[in-house]
């Protein structure tokens, strides 16, 4: 064990001594390690008049009304999140069948400049791609990543 | 709303309770939500600061967890992978904060630590809620990986084995991080 391995223990056996997570045999192990960094103790002394501040600190409880609404919001939250999901859905669909719609009229007519055509062509093409390449990334990333679902 | 007081699933452990939720059984999530609604937002209270943004990222992660129910691994404790939803909302949530130059410490110390009024109290209390105070501006101020192990740790009073699990990572790792946490802690408090 190097001297830095050896501070290092020094530090994580003062955790476990203000925390109340130290055995005997620790104990004694942070004591010869004391020992070997005597500047070390200053921090402890440092480190045990913080805890005694910080075991006394308690978060604020919210209004008990809060807990008894608690599911209430989330289960509307999960409602909430199919309708929006079949609306968008559904205006994805609506809106795709328009564009082609308009789409495929302006093909057909030959009023039409031919720039007009190629560009909504390019313009079509590049979109599906763009979907295509979105997809294929969110694919990717399911595949790889641990937490892949939830973080996003 | 789904009523889930009077169906008899309290007494199922997590485990019965997420199968349930699987086979489309949202009452059984809302035995789950009740379980551990209030450590959930104690643990966004500590990462945010705000109540109401702790209530609204606690209540969000429950959603996404019910969500993605079905990639949930049986043998894994529910707490542990809810908790890294909620971690991934509240950081993404500092982080939009601070690129919108809202700072965390906006909200006043008295709307997040249980403390009694400046005027009630005799004055060894009002000096201890001054001190408790003053260590809160400093907790504030860490960083966010800091100040989790911290709220971990003072507030939600885990042992070093629950939040190895709950951050995924050894024992030593958890205790370092918490030397280093406290590090910081005490030397923002210096400098106040």
């Amino acid at each position: 064990m190097t001297r830095n391995d050896k501070r290092e223990r020094c530090q994580q056996l003062i955790m476990a001594l203000i925390d109340g997570e130290i055995s005997a045999a620790e104990r004694t192990e942070l004591e010869r390690l004391l020992e070997k960094f005597p500047e070390m103790r200053q921090e402890l002394e440092e480190f045990q008049q913080l805890k005694e501040v910080t075991k006394t600190m308690k978060l604020r409880s919210p209004d008990p009304d809060v807990w008894q609404t608690y599911w209430a919001n989330v289960y509307n939250r999960i409602e909430r999140g199919i309708a929006w999901f079949l609306v968008v859905v559904g205006l994805a669909i609506l809106a795709t069948y328009g564009i082609a719609e308009g789409i495929l009229k302006m093909m057909r007519d030959p009023e039409y400049p031919l720039i007009l055509k190629i560009g909504s062509f390019a313009a079509i093409l590049g979109g599906v791609l763009l979907f295509l390449s979105v997809i294929r990334e969110k694919l990717f990333i399911r595949k790889h990543e641990r937490y892949k679902e939830v973080q996003r | 709303m789904m009523n889930t007081s009077a169906t008899g699933l309290e007494a199922l452990e997590d485990r019965d309770l997420i199968e349930r939720t699987q086979r489309g059984n949202p009452q059984a999530f809302g035995v789950l939500v009740k379980r551990y609604m209030q450590r959930a937002y104690y643990v966004a209270l500590g990462l945010v600061g705000s109540p109401e943004d702790a209530l609204d990222l606690s209540q969000e992660a429950f959603v996404r967890a019910y969500r993605h129910i079905r990639t949930f691994e049986l043998d894994k404790a529910f707490f542990t992978w809810y908790y890294q939803i909620l971690r991934n909302l509240c950081f993404n949530f500092l982080r939009r904060k601070k690129r919108h130059v809202l700072r965390f410490s906006e909200i006043p110390e008295h709307e997040v630590l249980a403390l009694p009024s400046r005027e009630q109290g005799p004055e060894e209390d009002l000096e201890r809620n001054e001190l408790q105070r003053r260590v809160w501006r400093a907790i504030e101020k860490l960083t966010e990986l800091e100040r989790e192990v911290i709220v971990l740790r003072e507030f939600q009073n885990l042992s070093y084995r629950e939040m190895a699990e709950v951050l995924q990572c050894p024992v030593g790792t958890v205790m370092s991080r918490l030397y280093n946490a406290r590090k910081h802690l005490a030397k923002l408090l210096k400098e106040e």
